[in-house]
């Protein structure tokens, strides 16, 4: 049990930095996120609570960019039990990934890093799961076209 | 996508890691984190799945079971012949009639489907011709076919039957006419006949005009017999058909008898020899489907997908069925989902699976189900035709979904939120859309299957009830 709720944290915890790209300010919203889901048993459905707590905490991401527009650079390095080609290779990508548009980030994290089904992310940004697929398919040659390019 | 290349796009993002989440977990009571006890079920579940059906995969080398209720089986439905109904208008057109011609003489009782010839002088002959339309019952087409018999003298010298029509013509030629053609003689031995030639064109023109929706079909076939020996009937059939892209069609036949020796009848008028008409022609109404052209009852409109793949190695499954699954219900749809649906439809049919192939268009799975027509709801095609449906999702080797990203010998299996995928055998109502030539359901899943009930269709995805009437009604509306 404890582990899925983990999971859950961490996932809504990136989904939440990478759109206001600050940790505390990530933090606060995710902890609201799910202290606002749990508050209310409606939103307590089997097949929907991850889609639930990913709309509940983009609109309180949405919130917190009005009030403040800023963004801030990341706190920390990448892990630095990391070996050197993974190092190299995440900054040929993570330069790769800022050339992607916020939206496309947000979709990549959530496809392949928080491992979400295509159903709920193509029902949290309102797309066809066929175009939320070519979209991906896009996105994925266009990093891989940008890592190739670099000089590894 | 391995765990080497998870860590490399994750550090890619450069995201901290929480520094509070321990402390906030901590804090949050019991029963609220029991809340999240949902997943365990699920995923076990998953796993479950998952290991049953690479077990089966491993041990019988066969393709993943879905369960299929009972009924899909047998399915059965009713209503398809009620679509005639709707033809708005019907116009036929034609080309014939027969005469018949008073004898004194009896026929035979009982039918037969060969025909004697001799020459003989007395009293007239009686020679039937039949021309047989089947009737279909919405799952088999036959072509127009004619048969010789001889039938017992009616009184109005026709006899009907519910799909097939007989004229019985009676001809009493003058004594000793001979032609290098034609004798027939009656099978009963109370009388002598003259011979006679008889030359008759069977000519059937149909035509049907249907709803707007529909196109207009017009078939013509034309039937010469001709006897030519003692022992021998040539029979020579032509069917032309202008277009055959409705279902059912409405004719009125009637036979042209043009017993004129030596003459060939226009077909257009009534023509004796000699004698007097009993009565006039009476027009056989049948419904019969139209027939298909090129003579072939078979058109196949399948395609070649331009890859195929097959399950091999390690599963790897996404978007298992659960996830994008409605909750089941059996009330009428009054979301207006199906209504949309057959609004954005070109075709719904009935139709039967022969063949599953996987493929994918663009690194995103589809299945092709190669399935056989069985009954056409709406739009343009004949029944027994062959063609491709795609369904979203299916079997794709991983390093065609995600880019080399995934380690070799895995086939991912995305359900595309599909809650059962069909099997070869399985019989369907389904909506689809016409791209390019080919045909994907309507709302790219099993959102638009429906499984056939007797009197109703149930949703493959969510358990939703449509019957024919609704869908007319959709039509109608839209």
């Amino acid at each position: 049990m404890s582990i899925d709720l983990h999971s859950q944290y961490d996932k809504i915890y990136r989904y939440c930095y990478i759109r206001v790209r600050n940790r505390e300010k990530a933090e606060d919203i995710t902890q609201e996120t799910f202290l606002r889901f749990l508050e209310k048993p409606q939103y307590h459905n089997q097949n929907k609570d991850l889609q639930y707590l990913y709309t509940i905490a983009k609109n309180l991401c949405i919130d917190e960019y009005r009030r403040k527009n800023t963004e801030e650079l990341p706190e920390e390095l990448p892990d630095s039990s990391c070996n050197e080609e993974i190092i190299l290779e995440s900054v040929a990508l993570s330069t790769a990934l800022e050339k992607l548009s916020a939206e496309d980030r947000e979709i990549i994290l959530l496809r392949y890093v928080n491992e979400e089904p295509v159903g709920v992310i193509s029902r949290l940004y309102n797309i066809s799961r066929f175009a939320l697929n070519r979209r991906i398919r896009k996105i994925l040659e266009f990093l891989r076209n940008e890592f190739e390019r670099e000089d590894f | 996508m391995n765990k080497k290349s998870k860590k490399t796009l994750k550090n890619a993002f450069n995201i901290p890691e929480p520094k509070r989440k321990d402390e906030f977990l901590n804090s949050l009571p019991a029963k609220q984190k029991k809340s999240f006890s949902f997943n365990i079920p699920l995923y076990v579940s998953t796993a479950v799945t998952a290991v049953l059906i690479i077990g089966i995969w491993g041990g019988i080398k066969n393709l993943p079971h879905f369960d299929q209720p009972s009924n899909i089986d047998t399915p059965t439905y009713s209503g398809t012949t009620s679509l005639s109904e709707h033809t708005e208008s019907t116009t036929v057109q034609t080309t014939a009639v027969t005469s018949t011609v008073k004898n004194t003489t009896e026929t035979s009782a009982v039918p037969t489907l060969t025909t004697k010839t001799t020459k003989t002088s007395g009293a007239g002959t009686v020679r039937t011709e039949t021309t047989t339309p089947q009737t279909s019952t919405g799952t088999e087409t036959f072509p127009p076919k004619t048969t010789v018999t001889t039938t017992k003298k009616e009184s109005n010298n026709i006899t009907h039957k519910p799909t097939t029509e007989i004229h019985t013509t009676e001809i009493t030629s003058e004594p000793e006419t001979e032609s290098p053609e034609t004798t027939i003689k009656t099978s009963t031995a109370s009388h002598t006949v003259t011979e006679t030639i008889v030359r008759t064109t069977v000519r059937t023109t149909t035509k049907t005009t249907t709803p707007s929706r529909t196109k207009t079909t017009t078939t013509t076939t034309i039937t010469t017999t001709t006897t030519t020996s003692a022992t021998e009937t040539v029979t020579e059939t032509t069917t032309t058909t202008a277009e055959s892209e409705v279902n059912f069609v409405t004719t009125t036949t009637f036979i042209d008898n043009v017993g004129i020796p030596g003459n060939i009848g226009s077909g257009s008028s009534q023509t004796t020899i000699g004698a007097t008409m009993d009565s006039p022609p009476v027009p056989v109404t049948t419904t019969t489907p139209a027939p298909p052209t090129g003579g072939s009852p078979i058109r196949d409109f399948t395609v070649v997908p331009a890859v195929r793949y097959y399950p091999e190695g390690e599963i790897y499954f996404i978007d298992s069925e659960s996830n994008d699954s409605m909750p089941p219900t059996t009330a009428p749809d009054d979301t207006g989902i199906f209504r949309q649906m057959t609004a954005d439809s070109d075709l719904i049919a009935i139709v039967e699976v022969d063949e599953i192939i996987y493929t994918g268009l663009d690194g995103v799975p589809y299945t092709q189900e190669n399935v056989t027509v069985k009954d056409v709801i709406y739009g343009d095609m004949q029944t027994d035709s062959r063609i491709s449906v795609y369904c979203m999702g299916g079997y794709i080797p991983a390093e065609e979904y995600f880019l080399n990203v995934y380690e070799e010998n895995v086939t991912v299996l995305d359900y595309a939120g599909n809650r059962k995928f069909s099997e070869v055998g399985d019989m369907y109502m389904c909506f689809l859309q016409k791209k390019d030539g080919i045909y994907y359901l309507t709302g790219l899943n099993d959102i638009s299957k429906f499984e056939c009930q007797e009197d109703y269709f149930v949703n493959f995805h969510n358990n939703q009830h449509l019957t024919l009437q609704d869908i007319q009604n959709f039509i109608n509306n839209s």
